[in-house]
């Protein structure tokens, strides 16, 4: 349970996080005021997290494209 | 005047007989001089005459949504060619050619899309005119880096907002970019009301770094006496207005502090008069506050800019032809002198 909470904690359904290549990528303007680098994956999930106050689709899209991405990996090999 | 004075000009019918060029169009529309169609002649005429006139300078007031809509190219050959002397814009439209000139694209939509669903891909809508979210945030981040690296360059001291605009255009590498030509044609760009767009919001970001060495400061009290000292130095003044808004009130604004008034004035504009608003004030108006001379060639085009403005630009070039090659009368009175001189 605790697990999926955390799963669940992504930079990409933080409150303040803005697309930067949309659904992978987002733009952190908290690290960027910390000077660290702004770019984070979508997936990530860090201790400043927010709870969620923006409705959208960048979790859901960035969760596809990975499993896509798994998907496709696996027909390969 | 007597009755007959009343009916000196027969309505000629509008003729469309095989291919016309865009200038024989408006001829037609000249000759039947009703309505729209002999508003929009009349602002061909009038522009027209604005650049043949050597002691003219040409102000392009821009508001509106048209620099996302497809107009960023058309204001950047005007700018290019001299057929605009001095540009007063809304920051948001310099934040449009900004995200083009950074790779960003503007996309065709439609109106009736479902902006809830727009919103959940971060996607924001100008009326059928669609940009990602993400072409913001991209000119957020790299606006910022420029922000600081502007800051470091003028050791803290406050910039114009021509000065920042051209500060700006100097970064950039598009030369489709109405900032670059800008700068690189040495053509005054003001932005009066530059806060008040994505332009603001990158300085919050801007400042909002741990340890900021200097922080950008633009001071648009600066292009105030810029600005006046155009209108007081030039013979004539004249006005394109696309839309209105504070960059029409600050040309116009300007032109009566120099103690002077609008020689030529083009109005394109689907506001009305009737809020007290300036964007829908009709010349008339305007004449009352001295800002347009009462004998002024004047004309106010009720219509779509996207429209109506690429036709007037399209007669009038066609009219001038390709051997016309205007040298602006500030140009010629202090040479093209570099703005760091």
């Amino acid at each position: 349970m605790k697990d999926l909470e955390k799963e669940k904690k992504f930079c990409g359904n933080c409150s303040s996080h803005s697309p930067y290549k949309y659904p992978t990528q987002i733009f952190c303007s908290t690290r960027y005021a910390q000077n660290k680098n702004p770019i984070v994956d979508t997936l990530r999930s860090c201790a400043d997290w927010n709870p969620v106050a923006q409705d959208c689709h960048c979790v859901r899209d960035a969760l596809k494209e990975k499993n896509g991405e798994q998907r496709n990996a696996k027909v390969i090999t | 005047m007597k009755r007959k004075d009343y009916l000196q000009n027969p309505v000629k019918h509008i003729k469309i007989k095989g291919i016309l060029t865009v200038d024989q169009l408006i001829q037609q529309f000249q000759g039947s001089g009703s309505f729209g169609a002999g508003r929009l002649a009349r602002a061909c005429n009038i522009y027209e005459k604005m650049l043949r006139d050597k002691d003219c300078t040409v102000f392009l007031s821009l508001s509106g949504a048209v620099v996302p809509a497809g107009m960023r190219t058309l204001v950047t050959d005007l700018i290019r060619t001299h057929f605009v002397d001095a540009v007063v814009t809304t920051g948001a439209s310099m934040v449009h050619d900004a995200i083009e000139a950074i790779g960003g694209h503007h996309y065709k939509g439609s109106w009736t899309m479902d902006d809830r669903e727009l919103y959940k891909y971060h996607i924001f809508r100008i009326y059928d005119v669609l940009v990602p979210e993400e072409d913001y945030v991209r000119l957020d981040y790299e606006f910022s880096e420029m922000y600081g690296e502007i800051a470091a360059e003028k050791k803290g001291a406050s910039l114009s907002s021509n000065e920042f605009a051209w500060e700006l255009g100097k970064r950039l590498k598009d030369s489709n970019s109405i900032l670059r030509a800008a700068y690189e044609e040495n053509v005054p760009i003001f932005i009066p009301a530059v806060r008040d767009s994505e332009f603001g919001y990158v300085h919050l970001l801007h400042a909002s770094q741990k340890n900021p060495k200097i922080t950008l400061h633009v001071d648009a009290f600066k292009d105030v006496p810029l600005i006046c000292d155009i209108c007081r130095e030039s013979p004539k003044n004249g006005m394109m207005v696309i839309g209105g808004g504070v960059p029409r009130n600050t040309v116009q604004s300007a032109v009566i502090a120099a103690n002077k008034g609008m020689d030529y004035a083009v109005v394109v504009t689907m506001d009305r008069p009737e809020t007290g608003g300036l964007s829908g004030s009709t010349l008339r108006e305007t004449v009352s506050w001295g800002k347009v001379k009462r004998e002024a060639d004047k004309i106010m085009v009720i219509g779509d800019a996207l429209i109506i403005f690429p036709i007037i630009i399209a007669c009038v070039t066609e009219r001038l032809g390709a051997s016309f090659n205007r040298m602006p009368y500030l140009k010629r009175k202090h040479g093209k002198r570099r703005r760091s001189e």
